[in-house]
């Protein structure tokens, strides 16, 4: 029996390594195919039909360049960087609900690979830790462009913390709940957080747009002033796993957004279809197999935003960038909490 | 308790006064709120209370120091003046950094929870060290904020050590739950027991600068604006010495036998250390240092003797010792700024002729810290010294804390001499505002009435 | 649900184990197969092209630290939060206390989150959340014909181009 359960938990592990490393691969084509389509070209299509093979041709690319390591910088931290950049990477996308519970055999199985009552608090504290990768990376190249594009990753990812943090909070004060799951089963139907928290939901979409370093944000990494930013050293597979880092980052961040604010898997009248089975098993698979395809819908929805707002609006100055964080979003999210607290004692 | 959250509340409100253009209200401001403080800790007179859970407790005896340290405060504010005169822009951080530094050694002196007793350490220690780097432009105060706070941190790294072997030994951070296991297990629970003691004793030595922690000592006061050196050395030292006698009488009691040999050799070193030093030393400024040092081995000679007579003694002698040092400190700052910065004993040539006011103040204030009859220098030895003869045995220590005082009466006089027996090089009088000179003579006559009659204090605890 | 082997921050623990292996996986192979043939040239440290002068681990900016300690006050602020958040709405103590444990929370954080702004706003007027405006510096020059001119130039290729 444990041997099984422990068989289980690697399939669940593997799959959900694969769904994110597809996606995050497929994000870096669509993110060229969205950037021809605003710009008006092409964008890639000589590798397979469509250019479908681009993402494989660039992973070869990342494996077979010639890699450097500048003589000056600390070798160690240097390899550290990259590694714990795509760690983390990795970790966050734990906890994520795809799917309310399928039954097969009748045994119940949760589409989602970990559930911890504290899920929330984990890929909050998880993806804060990704701002170590940027900053040991670019402090290890010894180069000036890596440092000053480290230190503003570093200053930027804790400004946007902070209102992310409390925009957080205003949905737990709701869910009175740390747990994805729950958060995820109490939006049943058409009940989702959005309506509720519409001001936390814009607080907390421009922080992930900050924690994720893209563009209006992407000021660690711009290349008027900083030429590559923390990884201008960088090269090969290393390079590889800093920019695949930021892809499995957007996908996490849309997967959060779509499960917290847009109701995961939920869906409109999805008990009324549960209900028109006269098999209560079969219902619930089909309901559950349409919701996992509903939550995927809405995180490929978030996925394209990103894409859409990075070929849509300018990079901000970094006065500005932290004017915003410090002195628009935490103002507006302690607001927001405090409008949260009202609002539960007064209509609830 | 209504004094720490009055304290907090003020500190923050001072803050944002600071930001008027004007920052002649903050003075007045500070002295009215310290003064509402002062008050409002009276009430807590015969009314013990406990907060927290029992981790802080408002007792006589917090009550009693609390209010020492208050006027201390009080009394050493309005010589701040020169700030407000040159339109210091951190005026207003320099008056809440007090004020919540006061919170600090406020919960020092009333915690019953090894945690309180932390964190009210580093809440008086964190302001000081910013209040020793405050004059930014001036090397020696970058130096000694950096090395107070290198030092600090590290011994508060020492006594948070010896907390936490306490708590691995007993189980329990407060003073009653480790005095019952100590009490069961004859005073000496095991080895980690004793050797958190021993570090507990080290990192408050530290604080309080007893010899040999007393290192930084010299060259923080120097470096330190004077101001805030004298608040170092009265209200932080005073904390510092209540806090240890609380933390020994609550928790230590049944151990008495475990860290007597240690204590007693760091007060014999801490006396002859202070006065040894304080003699060879031509700064004045390096000499009050010293002389705190040696001060704080009287104040550990009463907890040495360790009897009922211990907390009046101590707060008596704090009294004094607060009293002379502001003076002191005051007439220095008041000297050194008016003679070019100039803080060695000659600066206070002929100051008995150009101003005899300050003259005396400071000859009265020397007088005190010396210990000579009729002022309350004199009561404050006195005490500490019947404290410790009631043990017989320790009659050998009260023979060198006399030999030590009168080592002190030289360096003392020092200056004494300088003020009034040398002709004075520059005989410009120095200016001292009208408030401040009321001060001084306040303080003057406060010192003499406690040497006619002590028992307005010595009786309280 | 059933009695699992691993608990769930075991799995987690699965999770990281399976992300290093992964990552050291990555690296190994592509140092497997990619050529390696340094050269002093191509280690030495990129600065546009040009030779770099002295070293990057420098002193750096101080507003960087500043608002590092200000984030360090604010995160513990939200760790207490978190906590507090999760038991705010609990439906049994609201009904417990007839509402009055629902205000009395919000209250007592309020005054809470409330010393904090204070924090936020002294550390506001203060400037320390300014950042520098960078001083873009126009570039000017003297030019005989007056702007006048343009603009009527341009109007009238305007007019050309409707037209």
């Amino acid at each position: 029996m444990e041997s099984v359960e422990l068989i289980y938990k690697a399939v669940y592990i593997l799959v959900i390594f694969g769904i994110t490393l597809l996606i995050a691969t497929y994000s870096t084509y669509a993110e060229r195919k969205v950037a021809a389509f605003i710009q008006d070209r092409v964008g890639p299509n000589r590798a397979g039909p469509f250019g479908l093979m681009q993402p494989l041709a660039d992973a070869g690319k990342m494996f077979f360049k010639e890699e450097f390591i500048p003589a000056k910088s600390n070798r160690m931290l240097f390899i550290i960087g990259p590694g714990i950049a795509m760690i983390v990477a990795c970790m966050s996308s734990a906890v994520i609900p795809f799917g309310d519970m399928l039954i097969i055999g009748g045994r119940e199985i949760y589409l989602q690979a970990i559930e911890v009552n504290i899920g929330m608090l984990y890929i909050f504290g998880v993806v804060s830790l990704g701002v170590y990768g940027l900053m040991i990376g670019g402090w290890a190249s010894n180069n000036k462009f890596s440092l000053l594009g480290a230190i503003r990753a570093a200053s930027q990812n804790i400004s946007y913390e902070l209102a992310m943090g409390m925009s957080i909070i205003a949905i737990l004060m709701m869910t009175g709940s740390l747990s994805l799951r729950e958060i995820a089963e109490q939006q049943a139907g058409f009940n989702w957080n959005i309506w509720y928290q519409p001001l936390g939901f814009i607080i907390f979409l421009t922080c992930s747009f900050a924690e994720t370093n893209r563009t209006p944000f992407d000021l660690p990494e711009c290349e008027t002033e900083l030429i590559g930013g923390y990884h201008t050293e960088y090269s090969s597979m290393k390079l590889g796993l800093y920019l695949f880092a930021e892809y499995i980052n957007i996908f996490v961040a849309s997967a959060v957004m779509a499960t917290l604010y847009f109701g995961a898997y939920n869906f409109p009248f999805m008990e009324n279809l549960r209900e028109a089975f006269s098999d209560p098993v079969v219902g619930n698979n089909v309901v559950t197999l349409i919701g996992v395809a509903v939550m995927f819908a809405k995180i490929f929805f978030f996925i394209f935003f990103f894409m859409w707002v990075r070929w849509t609006l300018p990079r901000f100055r970094y006065d500005q960038l932290m004017k915003l964080g410090w002195q628009i979003l935490i103002p507006l999210a302690i607001l927001n909490i405090l409008l949260t607290g009202g609002g539960i004692l007064l209509f609830d | 308790m209504t004094s720490i959250i009055l304290l907090s509340i003020f500190g923050i409100i001072n803050l944002f006064v600071g930001f008027m253009k004007s920052k002649r209200i903050l003075l007045p401001l500070s002295l009215l709120f310290l003064a509402v403080v002062f008050g409002a800790n009276l009430f807590s007179w015969n009314e013990a209370q406990s907060y927290f859970n029992h981790m802080l407790t408002i007792d006589n005896y917090a009550v009693a120091f609390t209010g020492i340290m208050v006027l201390a405060t009080l009394l050493l504010l309005p010589f701040s003046q020169h700030y407000i005169e040159e339109a210091n822009e951190n005026l207003a951080e320099f008056y809440s950094l007090l004020l919540f530094s006061l919170v600090g050694a406020i919960m020092m002196v009333s915690y019953e929870n090894m945690l309180m007793l932390f964190i009210g350490i580093e809440i008086l220690s964190i302001a000081m060290y910013v209040l020793a780097g405050s004059d930014k432009r001036r090397l020696r105060s970058n130096e000694a904020a950096l090395k107070y706070f290198l030092m600090g941190a590290f011994f508060t790294g020492v006594l948070l050590f010896g907390i936490v072997l306490i708590y691995g030994a007993t189980g329990s951070f407060y003073l009653t739950d480790i005095a019952a296991t100590a009490a069961v297990n004859d005073g000496t629970v095991n080895a980690m027991f004793t050797l958190g003691l021993l570090l507990l004793v080290i990192g408050i030595s530290f604080k309080i600068s007893a010899a040999p922690f007393h290192f930084w000592a010299p060259d923080v006061y120097e470096g330190t604006p004077t101001l805030f050196t004298s608040y170092m050395s009265t209200v932080v030292k005073i904390a510092g010495v209540a806090a240890f006698y609380k933390l020994m009488a609550a928790a230590f009691a049944a151990s008495y036998a475990a860290w007597f040999p240690t204590l007693i050799a760091i007060t014999v070193l801490t006396l002859v250390v202070g006065n040894i030093g304080a003699v060879v030393q031509t700064n004045f400024k390096r000499m009050l240092a010293y002389s705190s040092v040696s001060h704080a081995g009287y104040l550990l000679m009463a907890l040495v003797a360790f009897n009922e007579r211990s907390d009046a003694s101590i707060l008596f002698y704090s009294l004094s010792y607060a009293l002379a040092t502001i003076v002191a400190f005051a007439v220095l700052q008041y000297v050194s700024e008016q003679r070019n910065g100039d803080e060695t004993y000659a600066a206070f040539n002929g100051l008995g002729k150009t101003n005899p006011l300050l003259a005396f103040a400071m000859t009265v204030a020397m007088c005190s810290l010396s210990g000579i009859p009729l002022t309350a220098g004199f009561f404050g030895k006195l005490f500490v010294f019947t404290a410790v003869v009631q043990d017989a045995r320790l009659m050998w220590l009260v023979v060198v804390a006399v030999l030590m005082a009168a080592v002190g009466i030289y360096y003392y006089f020092k200056v004494v001499i300088a003020m009034y027996m040398q002709p004075a090089a520059d005989a410009a009088k120095i200016r001292i505002g009208s408030f401040a000179s009321f001060m001084l003579i306040f303080i003057t006559v406060f010192t003499i009435l406690l040497g006619i009659a002590p028992a307005l204090v010595s009786d309280l605890l | 649900m059933a009695e699992t082997y691993t608990s769930d921050f075991g799995t987690i623990l699965l999770f990281l184990i399976g992300s290093v292996i992964f990552v050291m996986l990555g690296l190994f192979t592509a140092k497997l197969i990619r050529p390696h043939r340094p050269n002093p040239e191509k280690l030495t440290t990129y600065e546009s092209g040009e030779e770099p002068i002295g070293n990057a681990w420098v002193q750096f900016n101080p507003r960087f630290y500043v608002v590092a300690l200000i984030f360090i006050i604010f995160d513990v602020e939200l760790a207490f939060l978190f906590p507090w958040a999760t038991v705010f709405g609990r439906r049994e103590l609201i009904e417990a206390t007839n509402g009055a444990w629902g205000w009395f929370s919000l209250i007592e954080m309020f005054i809470f989150i409330g010393i904090l702004i204070l924090g936020l706003a002294y550390a506001w007027a203060k400037g320390h959340l300014d950042w520098i405006k960078p001083k873009p510096i126009l570039p000017q020059s003297r030019s005989g014909i007056p702007p006048d001119v343009y603009r009527q130039f341009n109007a009238r290729q305007e007019a050309k181009r409707e037209a």
